[in-house]
């Protein structure tokens, strides 16, 4: 049974279709890619998850271990989060006003009194160490790559047990990427599913155990990492041939 | 005089802060100018002055009462008003404004149910005082001074050592990352407004006994105040709302004192333009960093 499964969503703006029936599907342990172009529908499937967004129908099942299936549909993110899904953002989203050390003990908000935040923290100085070094600084003054960093490391407090990426590679040197998607299996490795939206389809696709290409709002195609990569009108339309 | 003048001009000061935090709080969380504050400060000051002057209740009770009254008042502002127009993408003119209307109702309200004309707000101190070196100090006015520092301190701590105040400012920097963090904003800021309205109740309370009367026309004088302490002092900001109210009251007090009573709110308002010009985010003010 998926961890969670998307049914027939819509979502709109306004009069703007911007998900039009979108059904996919999440196991547990999986690393989920979802592509598409610019205006595709993706951060949009992903803030929805997060409940940041109202969907206007569908169902969004979630089925944790030892729980009934759970259809959060509509529900406010406060309750979202506290099922372990959790969204770091497109655009990274730090506080700008607050430490590097107060937006971690933010992505926590939710943990009860007796959870391990400490552990959460040491676990994302481990995987992100710049991170210690600017333990102080304000989230503003951090280059766009450490606030990419930072973001990360905020949703991990959370315990997460659906982490979604929204274009974590955004604005990051090509160097620097390639160590966040080994950071990404390695999180994986622990326990965490993803569920990832990116532009950088080649890397993405690289470390997805599955992928979904979004065009206009629909779900086009489908299939493993590997053979969407491998794919003729996926490289062609976003793989730059 | 002179140090009698100085004691004047704090507590003067000290009241224009404590009605200025209730403001720059909810200011600080959700940068909406509530102009429905000068109205709750006054309510605040009846609802004390019916319970204890009134109704012969003991003022430390009149005064927790009409607080928690007034505090409700202003949640139920923001959940039944201002809520409904935040969750539909209303802008923050819309809610401004709806803040003015409520103000406008609550004094029309106050005018309908006790009259416009002036009350008596007794001194609950019985008017005792010291005097020291030719000047004199009422307890009413070591009361104010005094309950504009525990304010100051107590909110302080709220806002910078607490998680609601950790989730106040997460909302005021990023409300949409503060809810994929799972800060529940809307309640976050039903209590904002709950403690920014206690905090005008109280200064309006403390007001009306330090001036021993109240009447509706402190809410256009009380809005205006506690406005240009706001932005004197930096809009938003705590210690900087005290800086404002402070400045303000003791300019008031000496070109009084000194000059002429005449002249005192142009001698306000020249400064607050002359800091204005220099300083446009206010004294304490941070200069927003706007996205590129
Ligand atoms: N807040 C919004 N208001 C109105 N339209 C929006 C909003 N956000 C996204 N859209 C529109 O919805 C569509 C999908 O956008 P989005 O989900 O951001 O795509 P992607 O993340 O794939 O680039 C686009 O046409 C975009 O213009
Ligand atoms: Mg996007």
């Amino acid at each position: 049974m998926a961890l969670l499964e998307v049914k027939d969503l819509h979502v709109s703006y306004g009069a703007i279709k911007a998900v039009r029936g979108v059904s996919f599907s999440v196991e547990k342990g999986e690393i989920i890619t979802i592509i598409g172009a610019n205006g595709a529908g993706k951060s949009t499937i992903l803030n929805t998850l997060a409940g940041v967004v109202k969907p206007a129908s569908g169902e969004i099942l979630l089925h944790k271990d030892g729980h009934e299936p759970e259809n959060v549909f509509g529900a406010p993110s406060h309750r979202i989060v506290k099922k372990g899904i959790v969204l770091s953002p497109e655009g990274r989203q730090v506080f700008p006003r607050m430490t590097v050390r107060e937006n971690l003990q933010l992505g926590s908000y939710v943990l009860g009194k007796d959870e391990d935040r400490e552990k959460n923290m040491e676990w994302a100085f481990s995987l992100f160490p710049i991170l210690k070094a600017r333990l102080n600084q304000l989230g503003g003054t951090l280059s766009g790559g450490e606030q990419q960093m930072l973001a990360i490391a905020r949703a991990l407090q959370a315990n997460p047990e659906i982490l979604m990426l929204d274009e974590p590679s955004l604005g990051l040197a090509p160097i620097v990427v390639r160590d966040i998607f080994e950071l990404f299996k390695e999180i994986n490795k622990s326990g965490v599913t993803i569920l990832l939206v990116e532009q950088n389809a080649r890397m993405a696709l690289g470390i997805s155990d599955r992928g979904y290409v979004l065009e206009n709002g629909k779900i086009v195609m489908t299939g493993t990492g590997k053979q969407l990569a491998d794919d003729e009108k996926v490289r062609a339309a976003y793989l730059g041939g | 005089m002179l140090l009698q003048q100085l004691i004047n001009g704090i507590t003067l000061g000290a009241t224009y802060a404590l009605a200025t935090v209730g403001f720059s709080l909810v200011y600080g969380v959700l940068e909406l100018a509530n102009f429905a504050n000068g109205a709750f400060y006054i309510l605040g000051a009846y609802f004390a002055m019916v319970l204890y002057a009134s109704m012969g209740m003991n003022f430390a009770v009149s005064l927790a009462l009409a607080l928690a009254g007034t505090g409700i008042l202003g949640a139920a502002m923001d959940a039944g008003l201002l809520r409904p127009i935040r969750s539909k993408g209303g802008t923050r003119t819309s809610m401004m404004i709806s803040t003015l209307g409520v103000g406008t109702a609550i004094t029309n309200l106050i005018i309908v149910l006790f009259g416009s004309e002036t009350k008596r707000f007794p001194d609950a101190f019985g008017g005792k005082r010291l005097e020291f070196a030719s000047a004199v100090v009422t307890y009413k006015q070591l009361f104010t001074i005094l309950l504009c520092i525990v304010v100051m301190v107590v909110l302080s701590i709220l806002v910078y050592r607490t998680k609601l105040g950790r989730a106040m400012r997460a909302i005021s920097q990023n409300p949409v990352a503060a809810r994929l963090m799972g800060i529940d904003t809307n309640t976050v800021i039903l209590l904002t407004f709950f403690i920014g309205t206690m905090c005008a109740a109280l200064s309006g309370t403390v007001v009306s006994m330090y001036l021993g009367s109240l009447d509706t026309t402190m809410y256009s004088s009380v809005n205006i105040k506690m406005f240009a302490s706001a932005i004197l002092g930096g809009v938003g900001s705590l210690p900087g709302a005290v800086l404002g109210g402070m400045i303000l009251g003791m300019l008031e007090t000496f070109v009084s004192g000194y000059i002429s009573t005449a002249y005192k709110d142009v001698f306000s308002f020249a400064i607050l333009i002359l800091v204005l010009l220099f300083r446009p985010a206010g004294l304490l003010g941070q200069r927003t960093i706007k996205k590129v």
